[in-house]
């Protein structure tokens, strides 16, 4: 029994050590290494035909930034289509989307009622249906595209190998207070150092789902996505990696997202997350390892990526397994220390943005004083390690009990 | 004692990492977001449309004469001299903001900051520019040397061996001649002086007769037509005179030889060899180096495409971009 658990430890603080440096890899090729250039400086007077889709549910607070941040687009208008998605709001959402489908006919929102799927997933795929154009541009309600965004996201469908692209995520509400403020260090490190690296080294970027878009007939061609999946966009990752297509990330097209601004909000979204990511693991595990359509390293990553929510829950297991190692007198007092040592070192290796990454994001992107904050970011390991083994261990409840999950969305804040 | 002193160093070493950071939660200096410029749009043009924006505001009701001289704040301090027509003599340096209202002429050797000629420019041989705009035609002279960028309303006429800077645009054309290097160029188009000479062949064009599906190459055998896209994990040779109507990728490099037709892209993560008299329709954009063979034309009439080199770019005579030219490395006509 003692052998065996000491083996789990080892076996734990193994995948630690992976994923470690995986990490270090990344960090070192964004600092290092040649950077993959993005399409975006390509000026071509012959752009294809978007349709840009923003879901909404309950979206008064921000549903005007969207849209007028969609239609100020440098994008010739008549290949350009917007379709809000209405998704069973209460408030004035589809007021608003009415008056803006009036004054311009690029606008055309589709208002989802009454019984069906509700979520993300499904309001895509009646949007989806209605969409006109081959490339699809996908924006959370909350986002502000800056007028360039939709042209530069688009030209990835140049290559035809790209199933979908991904831009860089950036928090606007930085100064409404000290989540908000160590969120928008995870993201740095998370955009410009960890998916950068991932599409210069030729792995797997991943498509977010908010600053985005993928080829509609690609979707559609395998139903569309599935209304009961959470994490719909690493779902599409995984689904177009194993079919031999390739996710792009584009560095430069940056835009504004509101980041949640209360812990609680936080903890929900992160939970969902965690649920949601570790389905898609259930789901593309066994595709990865035997898809002939990705390189060994692609591979690797890949399984590393669809991992990566299940890193916190195997830390408290880890946690729990050498207390009572310690507790029973099996080993002694040193495996503490290796124990704190190992909790440190998952914040420095293993979270969504260790702090050297974070640290490496600053540089490139200038910031200073705001790297005084990385300690800080310890306190976001316990938390978002807490957050993470509850959704990880709902999705294991899902799969056990058969429960369906429902789609939850993140508050906005924005007044 | 002692252990209390433990233990109150201890918790103090704890509290060191976090103390730079109470400061900028307490007094914000650094709090707000990443800077993303919302009112940027890519513009080939955009330097010489900035300064022309800048300096427009003083050239209003200036007296009549010869040359006036303006103290002006724009990023700092700075002397602007404006000329109704400029003649810089051989050899002559001028530190100031130069606008011309009329034509101007710089002779051979001559050293200026950046400038707004009005006119016509003539910039001599082996004169040293920090910045142009211009509002008629530019001729640059042998061996001419752009520091930063040129902006040109009419035609630019590169002569040989002339440094066109990071970034040269013109509205009309761009006349290159040989031994002109270049970072970033804009014409419609952007084209080599002369025909197309005989050349020794190239090897690398050399394709075989038969299609080849391997697993380290792909070929097309000359006059092959493909009527759709081809995704390749290694190198694609594309014989001569063949035709693809779809977009070429490859994570190899692509040799396109002499006359061979591409309607769509080529996309490569290495490097792109275009043969003599080749033509491509769509966009090439690849990670390294982009060579354009003599007479080879990207891009149609009427459009505008881009070549995009993550390396050096090299054009040989006769060779054409409708549209942007890009060369992270540099560029050089041959």
């Amino acid at each position: 029994m003692v052998v065996a658990l000491t083996a789990w430890l080892v076996a734990i603080v193994i995948v630690m050590l992976v994923y470690a440096g995986r990490h270090w890899l990344l960090t070192l090729n964004r600092l290092l290494g040649h950077q993959r250039p993005y399409m975006q400086d390509i000026v071509d007077d012959d752009l294809p035909g978007v349709t840009v889709l923003v879901p909404m549910h309950n979206e008064e607070q921000v549903a005007d930034g969207v849209l007028t941040a969609l239609l100020g687009q440098h994008y010739p208008a008549d290949r350009l289509e917007i379709i809000p998605i209405d998704d069973h709001s209460e408030d004035r959402t589809q007021v608003i989307l009415e008056s803006y489908a009036v004054r311009d006919p690029r606008i055309r929102p589709i208002y989802r009622r009454g019984e069906g799927a509700r979520g993300k997933p499904a309001g895509l795929n009646e949007a989806l249906e209605a969409a006109r154009h081959e490339v699809v541009l996908v924006f959370d309600a909350d986002y502000q595209p800056p007028p360039d965004a939709v042209r530069e996201l688009a030209l990835a469908f140049f290559d035809p190998e790209v199933g979908a692209v991904m831009g860089r995520v950036v928090p606007s509400n930085t100064t409404s207070g000290f989540l908000a403020r160590l969120l928008d260090l995870e993201r740095s490190g998370g955009y410009q150092v960890d998916q950068q690296a991932r599409y210069s080294m030729n792995l797997v970027p991943q498509y977010g789902g908010t600053v985005g878009g993928f080829r509609r007939s690609v979707v559609l061609s395998w139903g569309g996505f599935d209304p009961y999946v959470l994490a719909e966009d690493t779902d599409l990752t995984f689904r177009l990696l194993v079919r031999g297509w390739r996710v792009a990330y584009a560095n430069k097209v940056e835009c504004y997202e509101e980041a949640p601004q209360t812990w609680d909000a936080r903890f929900r979204q992160l939970r969902r997350w965690a649920r949601g990511h570790t389905q898609t693991m259930f789901r593309h595990w066994r595709g990865v390892l035997t898809s002939p359509n990705m390189t060994p390293a692609q591979r690797v990553d890949g399984l590393l990526l669809l991992g990566i929510y299940t890193i916190p829950p195997l830390i408290l297991a880890g946690l729990a397994l050498s207390l009572s190692l310690f507790v029973t007198g099996t080993i002694p007092l040193a495996a503490t220390i290796l124990l704190s040592f190992f909790a440190v070192g998952y914040n420095a290796f293993g979270n969504f943005a260790p702090f050297y990454q974070v640290g490496t994001a600053g540089v490139l992107d200038g910031m200073r004083e705001r790297l005084f904050l990385l300690p800080y970011l310890f306190f976001m390991f316990l938390f978002n390690s807490w957050a993470v083994t509850l959704g990880a261990l709902d999705a294991v409840i899902d799969v056990v009990a058969g429960r369906v999950p429902t789609w939850e969305k993140t508050a906005r804040f924005r007044t | 004692m002692k252990v209390a002193l433990l233990v109150g160093l201890g918790i103090l070493l704890v509290a060191v990492p976090f103390l730079p950071g109470v400061r900028e939660l307490r007094r914000p200096r650094d709090a707000e977001p990443n800077r993303i410029d919302e009112t940027f749009t890519r513009d080939p043009r955009f330097f010489g449309n900035s300064l022309r924006e800048k300096l427009a505001p003083f050239l209003e009701g200036l007296p009549e004469l010869p040359v006036v001289r303006l103290a002006v704040e724009l990023r700092r301090p700075e002397t602007l001299a404006v000329y109704t027509e400029l003649h810089v003599p051989e050899g002559a340096h001028e530190d100031a903001l130069v606008v011309a209202l009329g034509a101007a002429t710089l002779e051979r050797g001559t050293r200026l900051e950046e400038m707004w000629i009005r006119g016509d420019a003539d910039v001599g041989p082996g004169a040293q520019l920090r910045a142009l705009a211009c509002d008629g035609q530019v001729t640059l002279g042998a061996g001419a040397r752009i520091l930063r960028w040129l902006d040109v309303e009419g035609n630019l006429l590169a002569e040989a061996g002339s440094d066109l800077g990071l970034s040269a645009s013109a509205a009309g054309a761009v006349r290159l001649s040989p031994g002109c290097t270049f970072r970033r160029i804009w014409g419609r188009p952007v084209f080599v002086r002369g025909e197309p000479t005989e050349t020794a062949p190239d090897e690398r064009l050399t394709i075989e007769d038969e299609v080849v599906w391997g697993r380290t190459r792909l070929s097309l055998p000359p006059g092959f037509t493909l009527d759709r896209d081809l995704v390749s994990l290694t190198e694609v040779r594309i014989g001569a005179g063949a035709s693809v109507s779809g977009t070429i990728k490859a994570h190899g490099p692509i040799f396109l030889g002499e006359g061979a037709r591409v309607r769509g892209h080529l996309i490569s993560r290495k490097g792109v060899v275009i043969g003599r008299g080749a033509r491509i329709f769509g966009n090439v954009f690849a990670e390294g180096d982009v060579e354009l063979g003599p007479g080879a034309h990207v891009g149609r009439k009427g459009g505008t495409k881009t070549v995009y080199a993550g390396g050096r770019v090299r054009i040989g005579p006769g060779g054409a971009v409708l549209g942007w030219l890009i060369a992270e490395r540099g560029g050089r006509v041959e």
